[in-house]
């Protein structure tokens, strides 16, 4: 409010000096709102609109002006009132407004604003706020008077750049309308604005605005005081201009332009710092800083609340979980004290994955157990075949000093997640939890008892659904990924790289392959069941899938790339496509019986010879997550045996190396 | 029990984040898999512990186990599969691309090695 008051008053073009006065008002209206009393909000809304009466006639009065005279600039006119004394009444009109003289529409607003300022304290003092109201409003009265001295008061010159005269009555009739509503609301307030000053305050302060009136005359209040003080004060700068403008023109020059450009300018080099002190391109340095913030906020946190104490009593430790426990425990040491050899290390994640599986099964999660045993599997056939290309270990090049520090960082975060999770078990749950909506319409709703995976066909099947494409989309990265590194410069290169040192004599072992050929269809059998009895005991198209595909490497394994490539007729794309619409077109089908997507229904049936045997809807999109899993797991791991190709291999025609039956045979011939 | 699985996923995670800070691509494999593991039972164990609770519904239990943490975290663990599977192939194509495994590069060394 002050500053723009300020850079308005000593500005010489007309716009400028309005425009200046708008930023002015601008504050002062931002200030009553602040103020936040109800009262203050209706000043604020009832000065808007005296501002929108007597500022845009100044506007018009600025632009008649220049249309006249050819020029806005202030030290080139005044002496207008013998040209254009029409132009002259219409802006003194609404200059004195903006001034807040009687009996105006600015002097209503102003005085109730600087009574609104009179009672408020500020920074612990009772004069802080009036004061500065004061002194804004005398700047605004000073400028206004200025407006009306500088460009119409004065003798006649001679020097103007044309002709001025009033203008057409084109010109004038839009500004002298506001001008008679500037005098209208300063007459007669209530009666002109009133309807919609209540309406607009009560608008703004989202209640019916505070009991008031709009009326000139409020007595001898200190706001009349502080408003003759403003008046006579922005005579007294009127006067004094010439001496106060040398003083200006010397002092620094106050542009919002630089003021705004300097400000965005100190805060972008901040931010460039900032950045490069932070980014400088070393992972490591920001998976750092994230898990330092990490901890940083959670002790906030930790330190913000109390918690609720240990609200639960605890399930005793048995001998064997606390075997499993230690075994993961060392573990855990043994892959941060040997992960320099990588072998090594992935026999401890072997380790750790098994042990989780058995705490799950402990726990009361079959369905997890084995979902997780099978993850299990692939998962380190995949950072095997990984490791054919890897480096088999990883060089010493941390300093102690980083060891240190990563090591204390570390433990921080480990124990803020450690207590973390003890916090959430000693504690019950805040609200009651939806499973047991789950629990109590799994089988009625859903046609199954086994609830967790009831809630994955059929509860949040939707969830589910976006998984299983989410899975079969990180299979084709890899696959494409694949293809590119086979097609380029790395393709070639591998293919001729020479053979690794040390290779068994045997790479696909008699007993192996025998063995493998003889567990595939039991496999198999085991997969189907499991997805069979999923719906209502342990098991599903997940797990189902895992086994599969793990069935099937194990024949990669043993027989060799190539055999078991030649007796894979469906390509894994293929199949990822097939599972993720099975699931759609289950989906899709309650939608054309006119259910929503993906619900589910079921039925018993009676086929001769069997039981009775119940067929779910969710069965089928099921089997479309099994054809998903297995897709998606098989792509995977196969696109990372494609690199092991070697150039001029020819894929061998036996399934084993060393058959005794061919050596028998080719002994006889 | 509820002490145990507390410790065992901050050693977890303390293993976790000490591998996922080294400056090779595999043991950052290893740690994300760690924290994986750790993430997967802190789910799982906001349902709370149970031991001998049936997870099957059978209608006549007085208590069952809590299913969503279970099917929350059934998806996490073949999720994390896959996402596993997609980290190995980009450490792997870096690594042949640029005969390479450090995890911090600088701007001159990306990618002019597999000319050299």
């Amino acid at each position: 409010m002050l500053v723009g008051a300020f850079i308005g008053l000593f500005k010489n073009d007309l716009k400028a000096l309005l425009a200046y006065s708008t930023v002015s008002h601008l504050g002062l209206i931002t200030m009553l709102l602040g103020f936040g009393t109800p009262m203050a909000a209706v000043v604020a809304v009832f000065h808007i609109i005296n501002h929108a009466t007597f500022k845009a006639p100044l506007f018009m009065v600025a632009g008649i002006i220049d249309h006249e005279a050819h020029t806005r600039d202030i030290r080139r006119l005044g002496g207008l009132r013998h040209l254009m004394p029409l132009t002259f009444g219409i802006a003194s009109i609404a200059a004195l407004s903006m001034a807040g003289i009687p009996p105006l529409n600015g002097f209503i607003s102003k005085e109730m604003m600087l009574e609104e300022a009179a009672h408020t304290d500020w920074l612990g003092s009772a004069w802080l706020v009036p004061g500065l109201a004061t002194l804004g409003a005398l700047i605004s009265a000073a400028y206004s008077f200025r407006f009306i001295a500088h460009v119409f008061l004065g003798p006649p010159r001679h020097d103007y750049p044309a002709r001025p005269h009033d203008p057409p009555i084109g010109f004038w009739i839009a500004p002298a309308v506001l001008v008679i509503l500037v005098v209208a609301i300063g007459l007669q307030p209530a009666l002109v604005a009133g309807p919609l000053v209540a309406l607009a305050s009560g608008a703004v302060i989202g209640e019916a605005p505070p009991a008031y009136t709009l009326k000139l005359w409020h007595g001898f209040t200190p706001a009349l005081l502080m408003s003759a003080i403003a008046i006579a004060g922005g005579l007294v700068v009127l006067a004094a201009y010439r001496a106060l403008n040398r003083l200006w023109l010397r002092g620094p020059r106050l542009e919002a332009k630089s003021i705004f450009d300097a400000i965005l300018d100190r805060l972008v080099g901040w931010a460039v710092s900032l950045t490069r002190a932070l980014h400088d391109g070393a992972m490591t340095r920001y998976t750092a800083i994230f898990m330092a913030t990490v901890v940083l906020a959670g002790t906030g946190a930790w330190l913000g609340g109390a918690g609720p104490g240990v609200a639960r009593e605890f399930l005793p430790i048995g001998p064997v979980p606390a075997i499993g426990g230690l075994l993961l425990l060392v573990a855990t040491g043994c892959i941060v004290a040997f992960h320099h050899n990588r072998l090594l290390a992935l026999i401890f994640i072997g380790v750790i994955g098994l042990i989780v599986s058995l705490a799950f099964a402990y726990l009361s999660a079959p369905d997890l157990a084995l979902t997780q045993a099978s993850v299990e599997v692939v998962t380190i056939i995949l950072l095997l075949l990984a490791l054919n290309f890897l480096p088999k270990s990883t060089p010493r090049e941390s300093s102690g000093g980083r060891r240190l520090r990563d090591g204390i960082l570390a433990s921080l975060v480990g124990l803020g997640a450690g207590l973390l999770t003890f916090q959430i078990q000693a504690s019950n749950f805040s609200q009651a939890s939806i499973s047991a909506y789950h629990l109590a319409n799994a089988k009625p709703g859903g046609g199954g008892t086994n609830v967790v995976n009831v809630i994955l066909v059929d509860f949040r099947g939707f969830d589910t659904f976006g998984e299983i494409i989410v899975l079969g989309i990180a299979a084709l990265v890899i696959y494409a990924l694949t293809e590119t590194l086979l097609a380029g410069a790395v393709g070639r290169r591998l293919a001729v790289r020479p053979p690794d040192t040390g290779e068994a004599g045997d790479s696909h072992p008699l007993m192996m392959v025998i063995a493998t050929r003889v567990m595939m269809p039991i496999t198999l059998m085991v997969a189907l069941f499991i997805f069979l009895r999923g719906h209502n005991q342990p098991g599903g198209g997940f797990i189902a899938g895992l086994v599969v595909a793990i069935a099937l490497i194990m024949q990669y394994m043993a027989s060799g790339f190539d055999w078991a490539a030649a007796r894979q007729k469906y390509p894994y794309h293929g199949i990822i496509a097939a599972g993720i619409f099975a699931a759609l077109l289950t989906g899709l089908g309650s939608l054309v019986l006119g259910y929503p997507f993906l619900t589910s229904s079921y039925g018993y049936f009676k086929l001769p010879f069997i039981e009775k045997f119940e067929l779910a809807t969710a069965m089928a999109f099921d089997a479309g997550v099994f054809l998903c899993v297995v897709g998606a797991v098989m792509l995977a791991l196969e696109s990372l045996s494609r690199l092991a190709h070697r150039r001029g291999e020819r894929p061998s025609p036996y399934p084993m190396d060393i058959d005794p039956s061919r050596t028998a045979q080719t002994e006889k011939a | 029990m509820e002490y145990l699985v507390s410790i065992a996923v901050g050693v977890l995670v303390a293993g976790g984040t000490y591998l996922v800070l080294r400056l090779r691509t595999f043991p950052v494999i290893l740690g994300i898999s760690l924290l994986s593991y750790a993430v997967n039972l802190f789910l799982f164990s906001s349902g709370r512990l149970a031991l001998n609770l049936p997870p099957i519904w059978t209608g006549d239990a007085a208590a069952y186990t809590d299913p969503l943490p279970q099917a929350l975290v059934l998806t996490a663990i073949v999720i994390s599969f896959g996402m596993t599977a997609v980290v190995v192939m980009l450490a792997l194509s870096a690594y042949l691309t640029a005969r390479d495994d450090r995890i911090d590069t600088r701007d001159d060394d990306a990618g002019g090695r597999d000319q050299a």
